[in-house]
C-alpha cells in the first residue's frame, strides 16, 4: 500500500472511530437508524480489509511454475475480488432497504423487490465471461470452473451494486416528486458520495493523454485505488448528520414525528402535503409505548402520527367525515384491547374548518393537547 | 293514501310490492322507503332511495332504487312524500336507473320534473361460469392475498379505514356502518402488506344469490398487482363455492369500472334502462 491510499484509509478510519465513539445512539444501537448506521460502518472495515487482501495478493506463475497452482491462486483472488464486491453489495442494499422503508413504510415491498433483480444480473455477469473467453486465448488456457465462477460471482455483485445504486436514485426522486422532505430531514445525501466514489474509480479513462505520459505514476494510483469506501465512510458520516437532525423532530426509537415538527414545520407541511385536515388524539397513560404497535397496525396510509409525550399520540389525517374518525377510533380501541385490556384510552378530535390556517389548526391541536395533559 | 314510513320491523308486511334485493337495505344508514297503503291497509305502492354523500362536503343526491305502484294516486302519494323528504334532507339532485318501470310510472316522474331517457343500463350481467377465465389473470397468487373470511374483525376495520381515508367507499355509502358479515365472506378477498389491509375486494351476496362487487381497492406501491391477485382470487372462491350460474352483477359507476369491464369482459353490455334525472 503506497503512502497515498494509507493517508486517505487513515482520515476514512479516523472518521469512523470519530462517528462511533461520539454518538451514543451508534455505540448503544438503540434505534434503527443507529443500527443501520452501524452496520454500514463495520462492512466498511471488512470491505477496506478484503479489499487490500485482493490488491496485495498477485500471483506470478514464475513464483510456482505450475499450472494447476497458478490456476488455484487465480481462483483465491478472483474470490478475493467477490468478497469485496459482495461486502459493497451488502452496504448499498442495506442503504437502500433502509430508505425504501423510509419513503414505502413497507418491508414486504422491500423484499418483494430485492429479489427481482437478482436473476437479470445473474444473466449479465456472463458477458464479461464470454467476452474475455472469445478474446482471449490466455484465458481459454488457464479457464477452469471453479475461477470462472469467482469470476462470475464478482461480476453479479458488481451489477448488482448499479443496480440498487440506481434504484437509490430513482427511490428519493420519486419520494421527492410525491412528498418533499424538509432538507434537514432527507436521507438520500448517501446517494452523492456513493456516485461520486463509482464515477473516481473511472476517472482515469476520461483524462487526456498528455496525464497519462507525464503523470505516470498518477494514472498508476488512479488504476488499482478503489474509491468507493473512503466515498462510503463519507456517506455514512453524512447520513448520520441528517439523522441527528432529524432526531430534533422525531422521537428516534417509535420514529414519530415530535410536537417540535408540528410547530415548526406548518409551512412545510402545508406545501409538501402533509395531512392536516383532522387530528385525533389518543391518550393511554401509563402504556410505555404500548399502543404504538396498535397505532402503527391500524394508522391509514397518507396519515401521520405525532408524539406527544407520555403515551399521547396524535393522528394527522387529510380531511374525513366524523363517522370515520369514529370508526378509527372504534378499531384503536378494539386493537388496545386485544394487546391489554385494563388500559383505557381516551380519544377526542378536531377537524379542521375551511377557512382556517394550517398554523391556527396546529395550534388548536397543541392548545388541545395541554388541555388533555 | 296513506304513507309509510318503512323499517326492519315492519318491512316484511310491504314484500308485495317490494323487491327482496332491495327491501334487504331497509334500515341501512342512508336509506329510505316509503309505502303507499290504500284504505283496506293493503300495499299499493313503495319507493326506496339512497341519500348519497351525507356526511360529506359535497352535495346531497338522491338514487331512487324502486319505484313500484299500483295506481296513480300511489304514484302520486309517494313522489309527493318523496319531494318533501328530499327537500328535508337539502337533496341537490336526484335520479335513478331502473330497467322495470310501467309507462305510467314514467309519466308521473316525468311530470314531477325528471329528465327520462331510455338506454343502455350501467349493470352487466354475468355468471360464475363467465368468470372462470379470471382466475388465470394471476396464475400464482401470494400468500398476502387472503378471503375475508380469514380477516379477524380488528384487521377488516383496519382495512376499511384505511379505504376510507382514501375517500373509496365504492357503492356502499355507509361503508363505515356496516359490519364484516354484510360482504360475502367467501368471494370477498383482501391483500395484507406489512400486517395491514392494503387491498379490499368485496363482495355482497344479496338475499336472492345475486353477487355484486361493490368496492375494488388497493393502495401501496404493489397496488396494481394486487387488484389483478384479487380478482384472480375472488373468481377462484367463487367458481369452487357457487353454482355456474349464480348470476354477477357489475355496476359501472365510475369510468375506471367502465374501463377495467370492457377489458374483462369485452363485447358484454346492459341491458335496456330508463334514466332519470332532476336538479
Amino acid at each position: 500500500m503506497n503512502y497515498k491510499d494509507m493517508v486517505i484509509y487513515g482520515i476514512a478510519f479516523a472518521c469512523m472511530a470519530v462517528l462511533f465513539f461520539k454518538n451514543e445512539h451508534i455505540r448503544k444501537r438503540d434505534t434503527p437508524d443507529a443500527k443501520n448506521i452501524f452496520m454500514v460502518l463495520v462492512l466498511i472495515v471488512a470491505g477496506i480489509v478484503s479489499d487490500k487482501c485482493y490488491m496485495l495478493y498477485n500471483p506470478s506463475f514464475d513464483d510456482v511454475n505450475n499450472e494447476t497452482i497458478f490456476a488455484l491462486k487465480i481462483t483465491l483472488m478472483y474470490t478475493l475480488k467477490f468478497l469485496r464486491e459482495l461486502i459493497i453489495l451488502f452496504i448499498i442494499i442495506c442503504w437502500n432497504r433502509f430508505v425504501d422503508f423510509v419513503v414505502y413504510k413497507s418491508l414486504d415491498h422491500v423484499k418483494k423487490k430485492y429479489k427481482r433483480a437478482i436473476i437479470p444480473a445473474a444473466l449479465f455477469a456472463c458477458i464479461p465471461i464470454i467476452i474475455k473467453y472469445v478474446r482471449s486465448p490466455v484465458f481459454r488456457e488457464l479457464a477452469d470452473l471453479k475461477r470462472i465462477l469467482a469470476e462470475w460471482l464478482g461480476n453479479w455483485c458488481y451489477i448488482l451494486q448499479f443496480y440498487y445504486v440506481a434504484n437509490a436514485i430513482w427511490i428519493a426522486w420519486k419520494s421527492n416528486k410525491e412528498r418533499k422532505a424538509p432538507t434537514c430531514l432527507r436521507l438520500d445525501v448517501f446517494v452523492i458520495p456513493l456516485v461520486a466514489g463509482y464515477a473516481f474509480n473511472y476517472i482515469y479513462a476520461i483524462l487526456p493523454v498528455d496525464i497519462w505520459i507525464n503523470y505516470p505514476f498518477l494514472i498508476d494510483w488512479l488504476t488499482t485505488f478503489d474509491a468507493r469506501f473512503p466515498f462510503l465512510v463519507l456517506a455514512a458520516v453524512l447520513t448520520w448528520g441528517t439523522v441527528k437532525k432529524r432526531y430534533r423532530y422525531m422521537d428516534p426509537i417509535n420514529g414519530f414525528y415530535n410536537k417540535e415538527f408540528l410547530a415548526d414545520m406548518n409551512d412545510y407541511m402545508e406545501k409538501s402535503g402533509y395531512p392536516n385536515g383532522i387530528g385525533v388524539y389518543f391518550k393511554v397513560p401509563r402504556s410505555e409505548g404500548r399502543l404504538i404497535p396498535v397505532l402503527n397496525s391500524i394508522k391509514p396510509e397518507d396519515s401521520e402520527i405525532f408524539s406527544l409525550g407520555e403515551d399521547e399520540y396524535l393522528l394527522m389525517a387529510g380531511p374525513q367525515k366524523e363517522s370515520v374518525i369514529r370508526l378509527l377510533i372504534k378499531s384503536v380501541k378494539l386493537g388496545l384491547a386485544g394487546v391489554d385490556d385494563s388500559l383505557a384510552v381516551t380519544s377526542d378530535y378536531l377537524i379542521r374548518e375551511k377557512e382556517e390556517s394550517p398554523e391556527a389548526f396546529t395550534k388548536r391541536l397543541l392548545d388541545k393537547a395541554a388541555a388533555m395533559s | 293514501m296513506d304513507i309509510i314510513e318503512l323499517n326492519n320491523e315492519n318491512v316484511s308486511e310491504y314484500e308485495s310490492v317490494l323487491e327482496p334485493d332491495i327491501s334487504e337495505s331497509i334500515g341501512r344508514m342512508f336509506y329510505r322507503g316509503i309505502a303507499a297503503v290504500g284504505e283496506d291497509n293493503s300495499p299499493a305502492g313503495a319507493m326506496v332511495w339512497e341519500y348519497k354523500n351525507m356526511e360529506d362536503e359535497a352535495d346531497t343526491d338522491a338514487e331512487i332504487y324502486l319505484i313500484n305502484s299500483e295506481g296513480g294516486d300511489a304514484l302520486a302519494s309517494l313522489l309527493s312524500e318523496f319531494d318533501s323528504q328530499i327537500k328535508g334532507s337539502e337533496v341537490t339532485m336526484s335520479f335513478l336507473e331502473l330497467e322495470d318501470i310501467s309507462e305510467e310510472e314514467k309519466k308521473g316522474l316525468k311530470d314531477d320534473g325528471f329528465e327520462i331517457k331510455e338506454g343502455e343500463s350501467r349493470d352487466i350481467e354475468l355468471t360464475v361460469e363467465d368468470v372462470k377465465s379470471l382466475m388465470a389473470l394471476k396464475k400464482k397468487l401470494g400468500d398476502n392475498v387472503v378471503g375475508l373470511d380469514e380477516l379477524m374483525e380488528l384487521q377488516f376495520m383496519q382495512g376499511v379505514t384505511n379505504c376510507l381515508f382514501k375517500g373509496k367507499k365504492g357503492l356502499v355509502e355507509d361503508l363505515e356502518y356496516l359490519e364484516k358479515d354484510w360482504f360475502d365472506e367467501t368471494a370477498s378477498s383482501c391483500v395484507i402488506t406489512d400486517g395491514k389491509v392494503s387491498g379490499m375486494f368485496l363482495i355482497h351476496r344479496f338475499s336472492s344469490g345475486v353477487l355484486m362487487p361493490v368496492l375494488f381497492h388497493a393502495s401501496g406501491p404493489d397496488s396494481k398487482i394486487d387488484l389483478l391477485s384479487m380478482i384472480a382470487f375472488s373468481a377462484r372462491r367463487a367458481v369452487e363455492n357457487y353454482p355456474s350460474d349464480t348470476r354477477i352483477v357489475i355496476r359501472r359507476h365510475n369510468a375506471m369500472v367502465k374501463a377495467l369491464a370492457a377489458k374483462l369482459f369485452a363485447g358484454r353490455t346492459g341491458r335496456e334502462a330508463i334514466s332519470g334525472c332532476r336538479g
